[in-house]
């Protein structure tokens, strides 16, 4: 009796127990980690939220310290630690990189050397110290993660899959294919043809910065003309019908040296820009051209994937992948019947590719179960512990006990003009802010754009904002429209919402001046948007504040811009929402049922809220 | 002394052995693209020596110059696990917050001690042409010529506005504090006279009359003190 009551325990311990994987991208660009239990995402978050280092590459402590506490677990308690990338494949990635192009890499090669027998090759065994983890920690390729980031949280049940990202070990751009829990990687194309360092190059040249600055050029792209296009393909790089690319490596220098580009790319297009020059009409054209390349490189690309996998359904990772101009190009098509773009699709996303990876080896995969049908999977806070932040620092606060009112209260301020911060519920994992951390205003403001560039965000007055709409209203306002929780795509106003002709002989000041429709603050100068579609179902928080502005406006949409300032990553914490939203010129702050406006608040207060020491607890 | 050798014996290594060897390889190593640039690569293949995985037998004899000075880097400089100092761009109201809310400290701090002495004082905000419309030629041109002076992306000019309004703002919130300011920012808006040498000081002229009407508010608050 006594033996079948044991095996009867250990029969439910076995069946009961959870399968906990801790997944960690870090030490090249944007940490960041994940926590799934037996395949559903508990929690992951990127590291430069806590830090307040914008794209942090350091060991992301915080962000693992965060998911153990979500999850309420220790390491011990762990079943698996995962790394996005091998170590050892990258460094015969460099090695032979830098071997080939000598002695122009002498300089980077001994620096390489240096720092990859000094740590770099010990990562894991260095990461299982750190964390005080016994066993082995896992790696899967960097594009493997890239893939399984955008594979297994889709709701598809096969995909073809798209990786396109600047390098990883060898890989640049790769067409896999995924069904049920197994993922083939079926093409490849190696370094050093990489989509991100051409596009990088360009940022570079336009007096942006190299792995931060990339979007600013996507948003400059439509002011500018693709004059650039045929040279581009004529010297810089070869498209191939099955959209496979080979660089010209006799304009760039990012595969022996520090810069991307070299003189012979400045003797072909001009002098780059430098970081505080006015940005030319050169720059514009320049990022027009690059653009219209990269459009045909994904549409060649997805027709080529589409057509060795025979899937109906495709799925997009990589840093490249956060291109959503090219991903609209790729629904304009209709290339394929769906489309799922993974919301963290640079190295971030990573962390979660590599730990479903490691998962999903071991088990059946069932559509629904790695869920991400939104991204809100970081830190939240309750009214109490906000509450407790307002009293100590004496700030002046109204708490709503009403929502509706609360509710009424935005909608007023937004018809008002007026600039909210908006910080409720679990923040969100990636680059967007998707309606946990944003800056919203109403998008029928002439001056809105501008105003929110240059005296919220402090960035270029150039750049545009997106638009939050109610799902159920896409179709009525874009064109081509596909789901696009995360701001995947861009889509154009339908020409029956549009106002103006954009001459594009006018300079880029005035062009920003014009109103392009009755959505002016969210209407590119080409008419393009880069919607956030928003449904009742996965952002209920949001859409009810978007659509009581519908009710009392008759305007299904609203800005939506990430709660940060020019430089600073997306706020994470009350503190960080406090201390921007005094850095600036926003009118009203939103910490989930408490209203702060800048009146009546004591400066000692602010003061003591930018005392860097208090910011950095 | 170590690394100096080995970064010389590495560099030495490179053009002598490397460069002509990466020549070489390079001229046999040249291959036409034709229709396309998909390649199939299993990277599950390596062998393993010493721990380290080898993709390549390329790979393998380039790490053999290497191998005798894998020890001596190994955790050398230790820099991946440690902890970035943040360096983060502060808006001018930021700034403006901060030093205002330190400069109320220190007058708190001032107030402290001259309670226990027994003394009185009176804190004067200093005339500065950055906040004050300028009033002569002269100051147009300075204001002119600093417009372009940038700190981090901002205007100094930006800073100093951002900071007086905040600190005027704290001390009339601050009753006590308050009660022993003096705003002298702008006491030579509506003068024909050259005041200032640069946006902050102040030429003969304008130390003089600032003098002036320091001495005047010391005697007023000594009659005061009387009454």
């Amino acid at each position: 009796m006594y033996i079948f009551i044991l095996h009867l325990e250990i029969i439910f311990m076995s069946v009961s127990k959870k399968i906990y994987i801790l997944g960690i991208s870090a030490f090249y660009h944007d940490s960041s980690a994940t926590l799934i239990q037996d395949g559903k995402i508990i929690a992951a978050v990127q590291e430069e939220r806590f830090t307040r280092i914008k794209f942090d590459s350091s060991y992301p402590i915080n962000s693992i310290n965060y998911c153990l506490n979500v999850a309420n677990i220790k390491i011990e308690d762990v079943n698996e630690v995962v790394y996005f990338e091998k170590n050892h494949l990258k460094f015969d990635r460099i090695l032979k990189t830098y071997f080939k192009y000598l002695p122009k890499s002498l300089f980077q090669f001994s620096k390489a050397i240096n720092l990859w027998l000094n740590e770099k090759l010990y990562i894991d065994k260095e990461l299982a110290n750190h964390l005080k983890w016994k066993q082995n920690v896992k790696s899967f390729t960097h594009h493997e993660s890239h893939a399984a980031s955008a594979f297994y949280p889709s709701p598809y049940e096969d995909a073809a899959i798209l990786t396109l990202d600047g390098v990883g070990e060898w890989t640049c751009t790769s067409i896999a294919y995924g069904k049920k829990n197994k993922i083939k990687i079926l093409q490849e194309i190696n370094y050093p043809d990489s989509l991100g360092m051409i596009y990088s190059a360009f940022t570079e040249f336009s007096g942006f910065k190299v792995n931060e600055d990339e979007y600013k050029l996507m948003g400059l792209a439509p002011y500018g003309e693709p004059i650039y296009k045929d040279m581009i393909k004529d010297k810089l790089i070869k498209i191939f019908d099955d959209g496979s690319y080979k660089l010209n490596l006799k304009y760039f220098g990012f595969h022996y040296g520090r810069t991307t580009i070299n003189k012979n790319f400045e003797s072909l297009f001009g002098c780059k820009r430098k970081n505080n020059e006015e940005i030319r009409v050169l720059d514009q054209n320049m990022a027009a051209s690059i653009q219209e390349v990269l459009n045909e490189i994904f549409i060649k690309l997805a027709m080529t994937a589409k057509k060795i996998t025979g899937s109906k359904n495709l799925v997009i990772a990589g840093g490249v992948g956060l291109n959503c101009v090219a991903n609209g190009k790729i629904v304009e098509k209709k290339i394929f019947e769906n489309i799922w773009v993974q919301a963290a699709s640079g190295d971030a996303g990573c962390s979660l590719g590599c730990a479903l990876l490691a998962y999903y080896q071991k088990n059946e995969r069932q559509v629904g179960v790695t869920n991400q049908k939104s991204s809100f999977l970081g830190p939240e806070f309750s009214d109490v512990e906000i509450q407790n932040i307002l009293d100590n620092y004496s700030i002046n606060y109204i708490n709503f006990k009403n929502d509706d009112i609360l509710l009424d209260t935005i909608t007023k301020y937004l018809e008002a003009g007026k600039i909210i911060g908006l910080f409720q519920g679990r923040m969100e994992f990636g680059p967007r802010a998707l309606g946990a951390r944003s800056i919203i205003g109403d998008p029928r403001s002439v001056d809105m754009q501008k105003n929110m560039n240059l005296k919220i965000k402090y960035r270029e007055s150039f750049r545009p904002f997106a638009p939050a709409i109610l799902e159920e209203y896409v179709a009525d306002y874009f064109t081509n429209f596909e789901k696009s929780p995360f701001m995947s795509f861009i889509f154009k106003l339908k020409p029956d919402k549009r106002l103006s002709h954009n001459s594009k002989e006018i300079s880029l000041i005035e062009r920003l001046n014009h109103k392009r429709s009755i959505f002016p603050a969210v209407t590119h100068v080409d008419y393009s948007a880069r919607i956030q579609s928003v449904s009742k179902e996965e952002n209920p928080l949001f859409y009810r504040i978007i659509n009581n502005f519908y009710k009392k406006t008759n305007c299904p949409m609203i800005i939506n811009t990430s709660f940060n300032v020019m430089g600073e990553p997306i706020v994470c914490k009350p503190i960080d929402a406090l201390r921007c939203f005094f850095s600036n010129d926003m009118d009203i702050l939103i910490l989930n049922n408490f209203l702060i406006t800048k009146e009546n608040q004591k400066i000692e207060s602010i003061g003591k809220i930018n005392e860097l020491e208090e910011f950095l607890k | 002394m170590k690394f100096f050798l080995f970064n010389l014996y590495l560099k030495v290594v490179l053009l002598i052995i490397f460069f002509p060897l990466s020549i070489i390889l390079n001229i046999f190593n040249l291959k036409k693209t034709n229709n396309n640039n998909f390649r199939k690569k299993n990277y599950k293949k390596y062998f393993k020596i010493f721990k380290f995985r080898f993709y390549s037998p390329l790979s393998f004899f380039i790490f053999i110059f290497l191998f005798p000075f894998v020890r001596l880097l190994k955790f050398s400089k230790l820099k991946l696990f440690k902890p970035k100092r943040i360096n983060i761009r502060q808006t001018p109201k930021q700034v403006a917050s901060l030093v205002s809310y330190r400069v109320l400290n220190n007058l708190r701090l001032i107030n402290k001690i001259s309670d226990i002495n027994k003394t009185n004082y009176t804190f004067f905000l200093q005339p500065l042409l950055y906040v004050a419309k300028p009033s002569t030629d002269i100051d147009k041109k300075l204001m002119q010529y600093i417009s372009h002076q940038m700190y981090d992306g901002f205007t100094y000019q930006t800073y100093c506005k951002e900071f007086y309004n905040f600190l005027k703002e704290s001390l009339r919130q601050d009753e006590e504090l308050g009660s022993k300011f003096k705003d002298f920012t702008k006491i030579f808006s509506n003068t024909n006279d050259q005041r200032f040498v640069d946006p902050v000081h102040l030429g003969s002229i304008g130390q003089y009359e600032c003098a002036k009407l320091i001495s005047q508010t010391i005697k007023d608050n000594e009659k005061k003190l009387k009454l």
